[in-house]
């Protein structure tokens, strides 16, 4: 089979199914659920096809030419990295959409819902694959603004409209630096390709800089949340739970470290600062989640931290001397390992956003951790594999985060940064911690409201993905689950032996399971309200407010930019109608051209503002300027 | 004396300026609508010198160029004067600067 | 002078007088009973029809120069040059103003019904004829006919103080405008002793005209069409313009004006920017004028809450990113220029059409404020609102991105070799990222507002026309389809410019 046809196939069949859903199904809900869920299905299959039989064949068109001198291409470039990024997106993207038929069985926008969907899939497909920079930029800003309409599905609640605009503007700051990170590569290499940028990157390693990297890392600070633009992620929580968990826990905010694995030869010369990102915001989030009551706002702090071990690792894998250039080692030890951790992390973090999603369903959309409780006795299957993502999430031995995170802290062990090592180990244990008390108060005790108490357990499309996730989360990381299909990724990841490995494999069950008996001790059941808040009142509020980052951005937008433009305003007419003031004999002082500033509005002063244009460029013309 | 094109360049470059000093400082608005006149009147005046020193006079470029403005130039003020009426029935005046309503 | 060739060559435009005689005569004596919306309907249909059949009169040179045939050759000293670009771009002023009528029609300020429309045919003539003006007359005659139209567009609320407000002060500012060009022209005339384009380019290219006329030419010519695109510091009357005049002149000046503007420019300071010594001179104040109208067009909507004074910012701003693929002086650069002067005409057009309709059911101007729960009200109308919006906002994969990447690589194309930021152009494309960044705060402000819900929805639900919905939906299948498809336009400008 020509692999070419099947690339235009997997690109065309997510966007035929929007276009389908939305001229024709719109209001044929359950028509428009079951097509989707269909067309994923084949396009998981195509997907399967191209990662595990590789046909021959490349697929790349001009998309356009400008003047004969610069070609854009749209292209794939399919190695084992992307075909790993691919494999997490299909199996998180099916088993979400398979979630869905159940989760939105009654909302009243669900065609919107899926068409928006499908709208993801393409966007993040075009990521995954993307051949050059300009084509991931692009795919880049589609799957912004799916994320921006899906986190806004819930349009009637004013703070789903803010979350949304939130997660739109934060991640275009990053992506100013993302665009003149791309603006200078393409100064220094003089190409997009990524291939030729390889190429070229290591005939002249000379045009690599420091500025280049963190350009770049720009963008992937903005796509996956880092410090300081994280602030964004916890809010998109008020999208659908299944698209937090596909959307802002397995792929999308993952694209970040993506692209990163997927560029990292043009990201070497930053790594230590990224690296330092990483472990900040790891350490950060893990803090914050502590004073989140919000079932979704702790995993999604919960994420940020394993995003921040993701960076993290990517930093550490350059910084530290174990770089192996074995046949298949294409990728640098870094990029593998945070390639690996991305991939558990998909997978349990996917299993407990749709666990949640499975328990605020049953509770009528409560999110309050401490509105529900009692939910293990009703709901034994979410409870049950939500316990074994939080499991693996902590680092319980043999299940699939634990040899991820086993290799982040393996490389920080065995490079020179000492901190950075004790930081994201004792970060270990905070989200053993937090995520034992999230546990604990979500499923013990007793019901702490009524919708609680009448808690039943869903039905198959709920229940279905969770377990299949459930097993992935316990699989997901042993290297036969991957085979030889990933070796370039997986092939490069480095193994602990001896004391090392005795000691992780200590800590990991210290930490996972004691962070659930501490989490029971500390924040009992069978308590109406949070522990640390009765304790430490103060801390706890400081905790609540996310330690005031959102804070500061408010009062950065209130104080200094609007008045910016408001000075900005005000010189405007101070210019207009007072440093102008017409006629020589008219020189008044201060006084007078403050109060004339007060009106403008005026002609002459117009023409003023002209005149001086006109000044100005007779100066640059003769030469003065 | 010979009478150069540089010397009607320079009264022209003058009849332009006092024209747009005119248009800037003057509140009047219809002695600002003759204050562009003079400016475009500066423009024909450098059409006729460039036309008359230039190496084909034959052609004729120049004054056609300048009837051409002439009329726009009287267009322009029919124009001018309709809106100048237009201001004096909302504002009662013809002083610019007390036409400002607009603000930000 | 042969007359069958003449009426030939300017056979569209004759018909669009034509028509628009017709329209006067009829509104003045049979329709003069009648109220002044089914005027208004009446005299729509017959403009709609004149511009219909002038297109058709395009469309047919189109075909006739595009088969190589010599009937349009003799460009009468080049008056009137018709070639493939220049009859597409003809042809796109007229099916942009097709969408203008059918938008104004529902909404016009007063009784003069068929003087309004008169105008907008006047101001279409004016900006077809200054597209394919190749001759230093020709184009002064267009220029003033397109800007005495649309002085009078403008005041045409005479009734409202602030419409004529906004009328004497683009009159006054153009007004200097216009003399400053006349005089930049008659020191090309004077420079190269040619009224057409072709021997102006000649004569400078081969060196006999003496450069500092050259230079003071181009520095009023910057000057004279700065006004023209709105480009800063030049930029003052277009916040008045757009605010206070009707919302569907606004958008012809938007639209319309701009391209025929552009298109100058890129004819007039191509061939002046590849090879004339001043150059170097000339991009500077250019780079200048472009610096300045995008930091003060985006701040300066920062702070709008008037959603067509917004716009207006904007299109400021969009006039200093367009200049950017001017600045690159090469082939590139002027194939970029004309092709977003597309795409965002296209966008514009859109978006002031919407606000149009959304003021006039409103009955007064929108503020941002106002447009809290429409997205509920009229899900469609919203959806290409957006599409509006966003293109402007130079999100992929929507036609807006794809123009600002061509500008932008054609400006660092311009200068493959450079050895640090300063030179070249990269610390411009740069500014203009960042200010592309800063715009997106206002027009996501814009956004949300379309889609929180209100208690009160301010908007009831509106009922467009056909006419008026099938235009805009038109509009929204351009802005998207030149996104995802920009190559067709591209090679074409190239082929014909080449």
């Amino acid at each position: 089979m020509n692999a070419a046809f099947l690339y235009q196939l997997l690109f065309l069949l997510p966007l035929l199914t929007a276009a389908v859903i939305a001229c024709f199904l719109r209001t044929k809900h359950n028509l428009a659920a079951n097509f989707s869920v269909l067309s994923g299905l084949i396009f998981s299959a195509i997907a399967l096809f191209l990662i595990y039989v590789r046909p021959e064949g490349d697929w790349s068109v001009t998309w356009l030419t400008l003047g004969g001198s610069f070609e854009l291409k749209f292209g794939v470039l399919f190695n084992d990295l992307s075909a790993l990024m691919l494999l997490v997106l299909i199996i998180v993207g099916f088993l979400v959409q398979v979630f869905s038929l159940g989760y939105m069985k009654d909302d009243l926008g669900k065609a919107r819902f899926f068409a928006g969907l499908s709208i993801f899939m393409f966007a993040m497909l075009g990521i995954v694959l993307a051949d050059n920079l300009v084509m991931i930029f692009i795919f880049w800003e589609l799957v912004g603004f799916s994320s921006y309409v899906l986190i806004n599905h819930y349009f009637d609640k004013p703070s789903a409209v803010s979350a949304s605009k939130k997660a739109f503007i934060v991640n275009r700051i990053g992506d100013f630096g993302f665009l003149l990170g791309i603006l200078f590569v393409y100064w220094q290499f003089g190409t997009f390709d990524l291939v030729e940028l390889e190429e070229r990157a290591r005939l002249s390693p000379g045009y690599l800089s420091t500025g280049m990297a963190l350009l770049l890392f720009c963008g992937v600070i903005g796509k996956s949340a880092q410090m300081p633009l994280h602030v964004w992620l916890p809010d998109a929580m008020e999208g659908p739970t299944p698209i937090s968990a596909l959307i802002h826990a397995a792929t999308m905010v993952a694209a970040g470290i993506y692209f990163s694995a997927r560029v990292y030869f043009l990201m070497l010369p930053g790594m230590e600062v990224i690296m330092w990102v990483g472990t900040i915001t790891a350490v950060f989030a893990a803090v914050v989640a502590f004073g989140q009551n919000d079932i979704k706002k702790i995993l999604a702090f919960s994420t940020l931290s394993q995003l921040g071990y993701m960076v993290a690792a990517l930093g550490l894998g350059a910084a530290s001397s174990l770089q192996r250039h074995g046949e298949h080692a294409v990728i640098s030890t870094g990029a593998a390992v945070a390639m690996y951790h991305l991939t558990t992390h998909a997978f349990f973090k996917a299993l407990l956003f749709l666990g949640s999603g499975s328990v605020i369903h049953a509770c009528h959309h409560e999110q309050d951790i401490y509105k529900m409780g009692g939910l293990y006795g009703e709901m034994k299957i979410t409870s049950i594999t939500f316990g074994i993502g939080v499991l693996a999430i902590g680092g319980f031995p043999f299940l699939a985060g634990f040899f991820s995170k086993d290799s982040i802290l393996h490389l920080a062990h065995e490079s020179d940064f000492n901190l950075v090592s004790y930081l994201l180990f004792g970060t270990t244990a905070l989200t053993g911690l937090y995520m034992g008390r999230l546990f604990v108060v979500t499923f013990f005790g007793k019901p702490r409201s009524a919708h609680a108490e009448r808690a039943k357990e869903n039905g198959p499309a709920i229940v279905l993905p969770l377990v299949i996730l459930g097993i992935l989360s316990v699989i997901g990381g042993y290297e036969w689950f991957f085979g030889h299909t990933f070796e370039a990724v997986i092939g490069a990841i480095p193994n602990a032996e001896g004391p090392f490995k005795m000691l992780m494999i200590i800590t990991g069950l210290l930490f996972s399971v004691g962070g659930l008996i501490v989490g029971w001790l500390v924040w009992n059941p069978s308590k109406d309200s949070d522990t640390l808040e009765n304790v430490a009142p103060g801390l706890f509020k400081a905790l609540v407010a996310k330690l005031y980052f959102d804070s500061i951005y408010d009062w950065y937008v209130k104080k200094v930019q609007d008045r910016g433009a408001l000075i900005l305003g005000f010189l405007d007419q101070l210019f207009i109608t007072g440093l102008m003031v017409r006629g020589t004999a008219e020189i008044i002082g201060l006084m007078g051209i403050v109060s004339r500033s007060l009106h403008g509005g005026n002609i002459g002063g117009y023409v003023y503002w002209f005149a001086i244009g006109v000044v100005v460029l007779g100066a640059i013309a003769f030469g003065v300027l | 004396m010979e009478i150069t094109l540089n010397h009607y360049l320079i009264l022209s470059a003058v009849l332009f300026t006092i024209g747009l000093i005119g248009a800037l400082t003057r509140r009047h608005i219809i002695i600002m609508l003759v204050c562009l006149e003079i400016m475009l009147n500066a423009a024909n005046l450098n059409l006729i010198a460039f036309w008359h020193f230039g190496p084909n006079p034959i052609l004729l470029h120049g004054p056609l160029f300048t009837l051409f403005t002439i009329a726009i130039a009287a267009t322009e003020a029919a124009l001018g004067l309709a809106l100048v009426l237009a201001i004096y029935r909302h504002f009662k005046t013809v002083d610019l600067e007390q036409v400002q309503d607009l603000k930000e | 002078m042969n007359y069958p060739q003449l009426f030939l060559t300017t056979l569209p435009e004759l018909i669009v007088v034509l028509g628009m005689f017709v329209a006067l005569g009829f509104d003045y004596t049979k329709y003069k009973e009648l109220d002044p919306q089914t005027r208004s309907n009446k005299v729509a249909a017959l403009s709609t029809i004149a511009l219909m059949l002038g297109l058709a009169g395009v469309v047919w040179q189109f075909l006739q120069v595009t088969d190589g045939s010599k009937t349009f050759s003799n460009s009468f000293n080049g008056q009137v040059v018709l070639t493939p670009l220049t009859l597409w771009f003809k042809g796109l002023i007229f099916v942009l103003a097709l969408f203008v009528v059918q938008f104004a029609k529902t909404d016009v300020p007063n009784k003069h019904v068929s003087e309004y429309f008169g105008l907008i045919l006047l101001s279409t003539l004016g900006m077809g004829f200054l597209i394919t003006a190749q001759n230093l007359i020709m184009l002064f005659v267009s220029i003033e006919l397109i800007s005495l139209s649309l002085y009078g567009l403008t005041a045409f609320q005479t009734d409202k103080k602030f419409s004529v407000e906004a009328g004497i002060k683009y009159f006054t500012i153009g007004g200097v405008s216009s003399a400053f060009l006349l005089f930049g022209l008659s020191y090309l005339f004077g420079a190269t002793n040619e009224l057409s384009f072709e021997g102006i380019t000649a004569a400078i290219t081969s060196g006999a005209a003496p450069q500092n006329y050259v230079l003071i030419a181009s520095a009023f010519l910057v000057v004279g069409l700065g006004f023209k695109i709105a480009a800063a510091p030049f930029h003052l009357w277009a916040p008045d313009t757009y605010q206070c005049g009707p919302v569907p002149v606004a958008a012809w000046v938007a639209s319309g004006s701009k391209i025929a503007s552009f298109f100058l420019l890129v004819q007039l300071f191509g061939p002046v920017l590849e090879t004339s010594e001043q150059k170097e001179t000339l991009i500077a104040g250019i780079v200048l004028v472009s610096v300045l109208s995008m930091v003060l067009g985006n701040i300066g909507a920062l702070r709008q809450s008037c959603v067509k004074r917004l716009l207006a910012y904007s299109s400021i701003a969009h006039a200093g990113y367009i200049l950017i693929g001017l600045v690159a002086a090469n082939e590139d650069g002027s194939i970029s220029v004309l092709f977003y002067a597309v795409i965002y005409s296209l966008a514009t057009l859109g978006a002031f059409a919407t606000i149009g309709i959304i003021d006039s059911r409103l009955g007064r101007e929108a503020q941002i404020d106002d447009f809290n729960g429409t997205w509920k009200q009229n899900p469609g109308l919203s959806i290409l609102f957006m599409i509006f919006i966003l293109s402007l906002a130079g999100i992929p994969p929507l036609s807006g991105f794809f123009g600002k990447f061509y500008l932008f690589m054609a400006a660092i194309g311009s200068q493959p070799e450079i050895a640090s930021w300063s030179e070249g152009f990269y610390w411009l494309v740069a500014v203009a990222l960042l200010m592309s960044a800063v715009s997106l705060f206002y027009y996501v402000k814009v956004l949300k507002a379309f889609l929180v819900s209100a208690d009160t929805p301010k908007l009831p639900s509106i009922q467009i026309t056909k006419a008026e919905g099938a235009g805009l939906l038109l509009l929204a299948v351009l802005v998207v389809y030149l996104g995802i498809y920009p190559t067709g336009l591209v090679e074409f400008i190239a082929a014909s410019l080449g």
